[in-house]
């Protein structure tokens, strides 16, 4: 398998990329950076496939993507795994604003679906546009427009203190932010 | 651009499963610029675009209604987790693994690492 020298260079280059999506994506240091050595061996080994000069991110965006959903869907069937273990837990516990300490931002975002929780990770943090985001993910740009809604609330729903899950979906535009659901919070509380 | 659109079906046909591997020909091959100036768009970010994605949205917005800030919070939230890992050194297996898979595999490197 022949790779130039530049597009080992871009390779290298879009790691840091590939490790910020996967550990936001997947909520684990460790399982982030196995799914990134798979993107790069598979990317390698399908070179010939990728023309250089055309978006070579969002290739291996795509790569990393599909590897996470169909690792995601098989242990789904398979063992229960540990962000499914903290999620069960959470879904329980955060009714309580006294249990919303340890409800940090992480462990709301590990609770989103996780079409919405990428779509958000592409379009609130890596600097896709809507458009870039829906071809990485291959579906329809209001699609993506409308994954990256359902998390903003999901998770504005998920950091308020008042917030059971049902129809006090809303509440937090009433109710505070919790202080301890963030350092930087507490500006936001102080009215 | 509707370049997306055949770009990522012919990307997703492989589901992480067998040797399917991404194959981008039909779209790269009639639309070279239109790919080129898409790829240009992302990551290889233009600077400043970049340091607005590194910088996060404006702080201390206190005049704004709760939602905004909420939905600030959770930008800065989502950025600062994001770019804490986009900010840290290649990991030295990553390092490795390109240069195990550079190799020719049947060259004069020594075999013994298979």
């Amino acid at each position: 398998m022949s790779v130039s020298p530049q597009m080992k260079a871009d390779l290298l280059a879009a790691i840091p990329s590939l490790r910020a999506f996967a550990v936001s994506l997947s909520g684990n240091p460790d399982r982030a950076d196995d799914l990134v050595q798979e993107t790069l061996v598979k990317a390698w080994t399908s070179i010939s496939s990728f023309t250089e000069g055309t978006n070579l991110a969002a290739w291996l965006f795509t790569i990393l993507r599909n590897l996470y959903f169909s690792e995601y869907r098989k242990r789904r069937r398979e063992v229960p795994d540990t962000d499914g273990l903290i999620a069960g837990r959470l879904s329980t516990a955060p009714a309580q604003p006294g249990h919303m300490d340890f409800l940090d931002f992480q462990a709301a975002l590990a609770q989103l679906p996780p079409d919405q929780r990428e779509a958000l990770i592409l379009v609130g943090a890596s600097g896709m546009s809507y458009e870039e985001a829906a071809g990485v993910c291959d579906c329809a740009v209001g699609t993506m427009k409308s994954r990256v809604n359902r998390a903003r609330g999901r998770l504005a729903q998920l950091l308020s203190p008042a917030a059971p899950g049902g129809e006090a979906a809303d509440d937090w535009r009433g109710a505070v932010l919790p202080a301890a659901s963030g350092r930087r919070l507490s500006r936001a509380g102080g009215g | 651009m509707s370049l997306k659109k055949p770009l990522a079906s012919a990307l997703n046909r492989s589901p992480g499963g067998s040797a399917s591997a991404p194959s981008q020909a039909d779209s790269a091959a009639g639309s070279v610029d239109g790919a080129r100036a898409a790829g240009a768009a992302i990551l290889n970010l233009d600077p400043a675009r970049k340091a607005r994605a590194l910088r996060g949205p404006r702080r201390g917005n206190k005049g704004a209604p709760p939602k905004v800030q909420i939905e600030e919070h959770i930008g800065r939230q989502l950025k600062s987790l994001y770019n804490d890992v986009l900010t840290q050194p290649i990991p030295d297996r990553f390092l490795d693994l390109l240069h195990t898979l550079d190799a020719p595999a049947g060259g004069p490197c020594k075999d013994s690492g298979k």
